[in-house]
């Protein structure tokens, strides 16, 4: 593996890392979103495993992705309880009005999609790639 | 307390028997009796409101989209039922104690859990107003009833009949199910109480016949009425204290109970009782015919049983309020005896070792007071004066003289009631009196709880009949009342004088005696053409099972041959004929009906997609066909992107590149040498398969485009988004608000395939086998 | 314009079903993909083609204007798209596991099953 790939890629990753969270956020506004975001934080990742090593990578994502599912899911889930207790209706967002930005619960569950997103993914890549490599 | 907690009590007994008895051990049985007799207790508080004319009602809301209601009554006839389930309940349990004495506490508890889940379904059925609810209910008696035979699950015997009652009376339930839809949908009501209101009116219609037939058929299996009469006598494999309590007191009534709360409704069908009649007396005949003919001493008395049920249905079918009376006095009487000498049977069995009536005798030597019971119960089952069976008995003449059935009805009542006294007397005086050299030893005496429940039942029956005012005026009196459909003065009494019914009593018990007499004779007579009785028996039964069997099994190797391509083949064209078939069934249209301009962008990359499509199936390298694949992904994202979706897109290259990715990893682990798999006549036949899909899906596709699309939703989303959600995205606001439960949902989706893959991959891979 | 892509897909619908059929684990797996593009394709046409402007509240206005694409469908087929991969993800695993465990990429060479014997036969119960 050539030094300016490895290089590059690190780059890459860093850069697809950024964008991937900046498209979670503006999701709700423009096209974007919880999915979207993952999928591609996922493909930065999966870039550096295939770049470098699937060790590097795991140690890039610092916990396991197993972990980040279950705690996708549990976000995601949580996310839904405030609009229990107040309307009686479990996943009713709240909403909280910031200047001209509007604030809610809806992004919290998309952030537990995104984790979702990125657990499933990497759990399969790393998976895939841990025997392959040279 | 309101009546309708009975049956959540039930339940809660079903529960608690079985850590109870991990508890209490042996005295389990003494334990749970205490529920039942508590129901019986606070139902019997509303005898006196009910004689009254007063009918109690109950509701609780179900299902009322579907007009399910948990509804309940409680008129006479329901009371009476209801008594009979929790008292004699209250006794099989005690009885069940000491039945099961020398088993592990753990079984005791398994059989009062089942008995107190059945006494829970039982109360349910006879309660019920709606008539959902009750159909719930009684599907439920028939599983217990089949977790009851099959109780002994290591029997093969047991096994067989168990699943035998089930089709039987399970698929009696379903026939009694499509009866009762059929009136709801006649009278949009499934109440009972409204049902009865509207008799008229149901009658009327069209579909009158059809719901009798159905719900006919049900009553019939249920209640073991020919031809489906042969489950019952297989049906004993069950322990002794179920045969006592479902399949002779309680469960085999349920029948009667539906047609005789039927019958006010069909009152102006005469073909309903007319059927009746006629089924009831081939019932009889058969059963009686059976009886003489079987060994056992439960299958002597189970056949008794099936001529007993064959006895109540024919006199739901005769017309009058003697009629009824006959019927309500004959359930009780019956109820009584039966029970008794079910539990007499029973101990002496389990006493013994030995189910033959042939190989007991002398058995009063070791059982005593058992010995008295059984010939208590067995005089008021005879019908002798003062036994309420004889009551019962002058009733049933009655209502059969004074109806227009003359002759032959109450020719075939003389015969079969005269083979009921011969039973009567063979389970009593032989395996009690006669014969004493027979029996060398018996494993235990009599114990408290194998006697109550035989000596309550043969004393009520002797003390009903000897003072049968209060029997009359509180429980016979009000439930013929509410048979009859209007109030009927109930004159119970032993002695009515020289009548017709008396004379023909005497002769049936002069017959019975002779049949006593000459039973050995009579049985070895019968038993040496038995080949002739075949059709009475179960062989139609099996034959139609093993037909079952046998296209299940020609059926199972024509579609699973194991081989995986066959089976993607049916799939595939049984779609294929179900997309052909919609097509001619859809209203003839416009098909093919394209609109709008051609966008050359469009068209180009669609275009590029399919050859991507088909280049797939052309290349035969593995890595070149995954090339293809992510062509046809790319050029779809770029679709979405061109018709302004723009998440769609992002989405799809992600994921594509994802499978990509993937792919590649499986591909480097497996030979990267391929050849063909399927044959070339096979591979040209799957070429046409997937031709007509692809036409068929052409066809589908093309006519979507004639119906406009419904935009009431989107439009919703669209104005609703900014105001609502404070999104601007449209499509993202539906999946994070709008349809919230639905992404969490998919994402569930998305965790559980992926962390399965992940760990059906996890750990060493080592190869199970080696292939050369 | 709709018949072209009534054609694209069901084109690409075959392709998937031929796949489908052969009996390589991998070109099955080829088929699954090729037929869940498809159906998100279909569904995307199903629901209208009309206008191209993305379903996206410009700044300053409150609704979304005319000549938007119909926002339902591409909500549904973006989840079905993500589920779609997590099917394919999992039948690769599989296909894997399987290639590993019984050396064959071949699904008629895949039967130890089978080769247990048919069910009805009476030594099926002596073979397990």
């Amino acid at each position: 593996m050539s030094v300016i790939f490895s290089t590059m890629s690190r780059l890459f990753f860093v850069l697809m890392l950024v964008a991937s969270i900046y498209m979670l956020f503006r999701g709700h506004n423009e096209p974007g979103g919880g999915f979207i975001g993952g999928l591609f934080a996922a493909l930065a990742f999966a870039l550096l495993a295939l770049a470098d090593s699937v060790a590097a990578a795991r140690k890039a994502l610092i916990v396991h992705p197993v972990v980040l599912i279950g705690c996708g899911l549990f976000l995601a889930f949580l996310s839904g309880l405030p609009g229990l207790f107040s309307d009686g209706s479990f996943l009713t967002h709240w909403w909280a009005e910031l200047g001209s930005t509007h604030l809610g619960t809806a992004t919290i569950f998309d952030i537990g999609v995104f984790m979702v997103v990125i657990g499933g993914v990497l759990a399969l890549v790393f998976r895939f790639y841990e025997g392959v490599e040279q | 307390m309101t009546f309708e907690w009975s049956i959540l009590i039930a339940l809660a007994g079903a529960v608690v028997a079985r850590p109870v008895s991990s508890v209490l051990g042996r005295h389990t049985g003494w334990a749970i009796s205490l529920i039942p007799l508590f129901i019986f207790v606070s139902i019997f508080l509303h005898v006196a409101q009910v004689a009254g004319g007063e009918v109690l009602f109950a509701q609780l809301s179900w299902v009322p989209s579907l007009g399910v209601e948990l509804a309940f009554r409680l008129d006479g006839f329901s009371l009476l039922f209801a008594l009979l389930i929790t008292g004699i309940g209250t006794l099989v349990t005690i009885y069940a104690g000491a039945y099961f004495a020398e088993k592990p506490s753990g079984e005791l508890g398994r059989f009062l859990s089942l008995i107190m889940l059945f006494m829970t379904a039982m109360l349910g059925t006879v309660l019920s107003d709606n008539l959902i609810v009750m159909f719930v209910f009684w599907e439920l008696t028939s599983l217990a009833s089949f977790l009851l035979i099959g109780f002994d699950g290591h029997k093969e015997a047991a096994r067989k009949s168990a699943l035998q009652s089930l089709i039987v009376t399970g698929g009696g339930g379903l026939v009694l199910f499509a009866g009762l839809v059929v009136i709801g949908m006649t009278l949009g009501t499934f109440s009972f109480t409204e049902v009865l209101a509207r008799s008229d009116e149901l009658v009327a219609s069209p579909w009158a016949g059809m719901i009798a037939v159905l719900i006919m058929i049900g009553a019939f299996t249920k209640s073991a009425q020919f031809p489906f009469h042969f489950w019952l006598p297989n049906a004993m494999a069950a322990p002794t204290p179920a045969s006592a309590y479902l399949h002779s007191a309680t469960m085999v009534k349920l029948g009667v109970f539906l047609l005789a709360r039927f019958d006010a409704v069909f009152a102006e069908m005469p073909a309903y009782g007319h059927t009746l009649v006629v089924v009831g007396s081939l019932t009889m005949i058969v059963s009686a015919l059976q009886a003489l003919r079987a060994e056992g001493f439960k299958a002597v008395l189970a056949q008794s049983t099936v001529a007993s049920l064959g006895i109540l249905v024919m006199l739901i079918g005769l017309t009058g309020e003697v009629a009824a009376v006959a019927t309500v006095g004959f359930i009780l009487a019956h109820a009584l005896y039966k029970a008794a000498l079910f539990f007499c049977a029973g101990t002496a069995i389990h006493a013994t070792g030995e189910a033959s009536l042939g190989k007991l005798g002398g058995l009063a030597r070791f059982l005593p007071v058992t010995a008295v019971a059984a010939v208590l119960a067995s005089l008021s089952m005879a019908g002798l004066p003062p036994f309420v069976g004889f009551i019962s008995k002058e009733y049933l003449f009655e209502a059969q003289l004074s109806s227009d059935w003359n002759v032959v009805p109450v020719a075939i009542a003389v015969l079969v009631n005269a083979v009921m006294v011969g039973v009567a007397g063979v389970v009593s005086i032989r395996p009690f009196y006669f014969k004493p050299e027979r029996v060398s030893k018996v494993h235990h005496g009599e114990t408290a709880g194998l006697l109550i429940g035989p000596m309550l039942l043969a004393a009520g029956g002797i003390l009903i009949g000897l003072v049968p005012a209060p029997a009359a005026q509180w429980l016979i009196g009000p439930a013929a009342s509410a048979l009859y459909g209007q109030p009927i003065d109930v004159s119970f009494s032993l002695w009515h004088g020289l009548t017709p019914m008396l004379f023909l009593s005497a002769l049936v018990v002069f017959i019975g005696a002779l049949i006593v007499i000459k039973w050995t004779q009579i049985h070895t007579a019968l038993k040496s053409f038995d080949h002739a009785y075949g059709f009475l028996g179960d062989r139609f039964y099996h034959g139609a099972l093993n037909g079952v069997l046998g296209a299940a099994r020609i059926s199972t190797r024509l579609l699973q041959n194991g081989d995986q391509h066959r089976y993607t083949t049916i799939v595939l064209l049984t779609v294929i004929a179900g997309l052909v078939i919609a097509f001619f069934a859809a209203p003839s249209g416009d098909f093919l009906a394209g609109e709008g301009d051609i966008r050359i962008s469009v068209a180009l990359v669609l275009a590029l997609t399919v050859i991507g499509a088909i280049a797939t199936i052309l290349v035969r390298s593995l890595i070149a066909s995954l090339v293809s694949v992510g062509i046809v992904g790319f050029g779809s994202a770029v679709i979405f992107m061109l018709n302004g979706a723009p998440d769609l897109a992002l989405t799809q290259i992600a994921v594509e590149t994802l499978i990509v990715i993937l792919m590649t990893a499986v591909l480097l682990r497996l030979p990267s040498r391929t050849r063909h798999s399927r044959t070339v006549s096979e591979r040209r036949r799957d070429g046409l398969i997937a031709g007509g899909f692809a036409a068929a899906m052409f066809v589908a596709l093309a006519s979507i485009g004639v119906t406009p699309v419904d935009l009431r939703l989107s439009e919703y989303f669209g104005e609703t988004s900014y105001l609502e959600a404070y999104g601007r995205n449209v499509v993202n606001v539906i999946l994070v608000d709008y349809r919230a439960i639905d992404t969490l949902g998919e994402i569930a989706v998305v965790a559980i395939a992926t962390i399965a893959a992940w760990g059906l991959l996890r750990g060493a891979i080592k190869p199970l086998r080696t292939k050369e | 314009m709709s018949l072209i892509y009534a054609f694209a897909v069901a084109a690409q619908m075959g392709a998937g079903v031929y796949l489908l059929l052969s009996r390589h684990v991998m070109r099955i797996l080829f088929g699954v993909v090729l037929l869940s593009t498809a159906a998100n394709l279909l569904i995307f046409v199903s629901g209208g083609l009309q206008f191209t402007a993305p379903p996206v509240i410009p700044q300053g206005q409150q609704m979304l204007g005319e000549g938007a694409a119909n926002p339902l469908p591409q909500a549904l087929i973006l989840t079905a798209i993500v589920i779609g991969f997590a099917l394919v993800a999992f039948a690769a695993a599989l296909v894997l596991k399987a290639y590993q465990s019984l050396g064959s990429v071949f699904t008629d060479e895949q039967n130890d099953a089978e080769e247990l014997g048919s069910p009805f036969a009476k030594k099926a119960a002596d073979n397990v």
